[in-house]
């Protein structure tokens, strides 16, 4: 049977918590007597808030501020595996499917607006030492991370986007930017939420073509 | 009253890390890491992932503290951080999709002959936590675990309200029926 009070079931959480007032409990204790689909989220609830996590120790605690610092501090690259870019037959325009390029050419201009200047400039070491392409610019916010590099060639870019963007995906692309695109105007802009959002939105619409990240 | 106080102290030294102040940045580091290590557990299951992905998500926390405006709560911001992050543990680590379930399954004190089964089920329902769909775990350790409203648990996983209610109850129907409720 469906169950009729939708309040209860919205608060099934605040119960186990014990954050509802004395009428709310109540209400929802008289509820769970007679209503077998919320005593069974119930317990499901329940359970789940009683599991323990283990504690990894006081010298974990007391070192993990520090080390975090140290991290930064003595690694300022290493911040995730997008941020070492593969230079693989990937970065050879000639093996682009047209469509892919077009798609890129498209993901391209959406970023141009989507990076349009907003916040903070991030400054990234240059060159990559081990590439004939130079890391022109760097964005991290929440967990999301873009690259920009450039061959510098004929004021058109090639532009690497590494988008480490919901769950580790180095999305490894070449893109070309039209006589005029500078790298200014597009690698150093900070990415605030809606720009991540509408960013999601576009790498979900390549997805839903077939076209793969990384 | 101590809330506020306590959120003005967590606002200055966010001010502070911000403009470089390290030793701040350690204090609030110290404030949340507790939560952040426990919501990260509940999502990953395992103990050495979760302590490192808990400190990759303060790395990046740290180096996105420039796009932090204050929108949202410190701690909201941060838990998004986390989400992002074991995303992104996740996706390189894509053998985790069906991790197994070790033998760091939580403990329980009540060690009475008679809670044998709720033991029993708690490690069933540990079990098919691991086995749900990301989103659909992410919104149930948010909402159950962490006790967001479900506004916030759509602020933090980057979706509507509806997609995280929706998330949440599908997770709930999952885990009813691995039970067998």
């Amino acid at each position: 049977m469906r169950c009729s009070d939708g309040w209860v079931r919205q608060h099934l959480v605040e119960f186990a918590a014990g954050t509802l007032d004395e009428d709310q409990s109540g209400r929802v204790r008289i509820h769970l007597e007679t209503c077998g689909e919320c005593s069974g989220d119930y317990g499901i609830i329940r359970n789940l808030a009683s599991i323990e996590v283990p504690d990894p120790g006081e010298d974990f605690w007391n070192a993990l501020p520090g080390r975090v610092i140290t991290e930064v501090k003595s690694a300022p690259r290493r911040f995730g595996k997008s941020l070492t870019p593969t230079f693989g037959p990937m970065w050879r325009p000639a093996g682009w499917a047209w469509r892919g390029g077009l798609a890129a050419a498209g993901l391209a201009a959406l970023l141009i607006l989507v990076l349009w200047p907003r916040g903070t400039t991030v400054e990234v070491p240059l060159p990559y030492p081990e590439a004939p392409f130079d890391l022109v610019g760097r964005v991290v916010d929440l967990g999301v991370e873009v690259e920009f590099l450039s061959d510098h060639s004929n004021d058109v870019a090639l532009i690497d986007l590494s988008i480490d963007l919901n769950g580790g995906v180095s999305y490894e692309d070449l893109a070309l930017f039209p006589d005029g695109s500078t790298l200014d105007e597009l690698g150093f802009r900070h990415l605030d939420d809606d720009s991540l959002i509408r960013l999601e939105e576009v790498l979900d619409e390549m997805a839903s073509e077939g076209i793969e990240r990384g | 009253m101590e809330r506020t106080r306590e959120r003005e102290c967590e606002r200055e030294l966010v001010q502070r890390a911000r403009r470089g102040d390290d030793n701040a940045f350690e204090d609030l580091v110290r404030a949340h890491q507790k939560p952040i290590f426990s919501f990260i557990y509940r999502l990953s299951g395992d103990p050495e992932i979760t302590a490192e992905v808990t400190q990759m998500a303060f790395i990046k926390a740290y180096s996105g503290l420039g796009g932090f405006r204050g929108d949202a709560s410190f701690r909201t911001w941060l838990y998004r951080i986390a989400v992002n992050t074991f995303r992104n543990h996740v996706r390189d680590e894509s053998r985790r999709s069906h991790q197994e379930v070790d033998d760091n399954m939580p403990s329980s004190d009540e060690g009475a002959f008679e809670v044998l089964n709720h033991q029993q089920e708690r490690r069933m329902l540990w079990e098919a936590v691991q086995t749900l769909p990301e989103r659909q775990r992410e919104a149930l350790v948010l909402r159950v675990q962490e006790g967001y409203p479900f506004t916030d648990v759509a602020r933090i996983m980057r979706c509507s309200v509806g997609s995280a209610k929706a998330n949440y109850h599908q997770a709930v129907q999952k885990l009813k029926a691995a039970l067998g409720e």
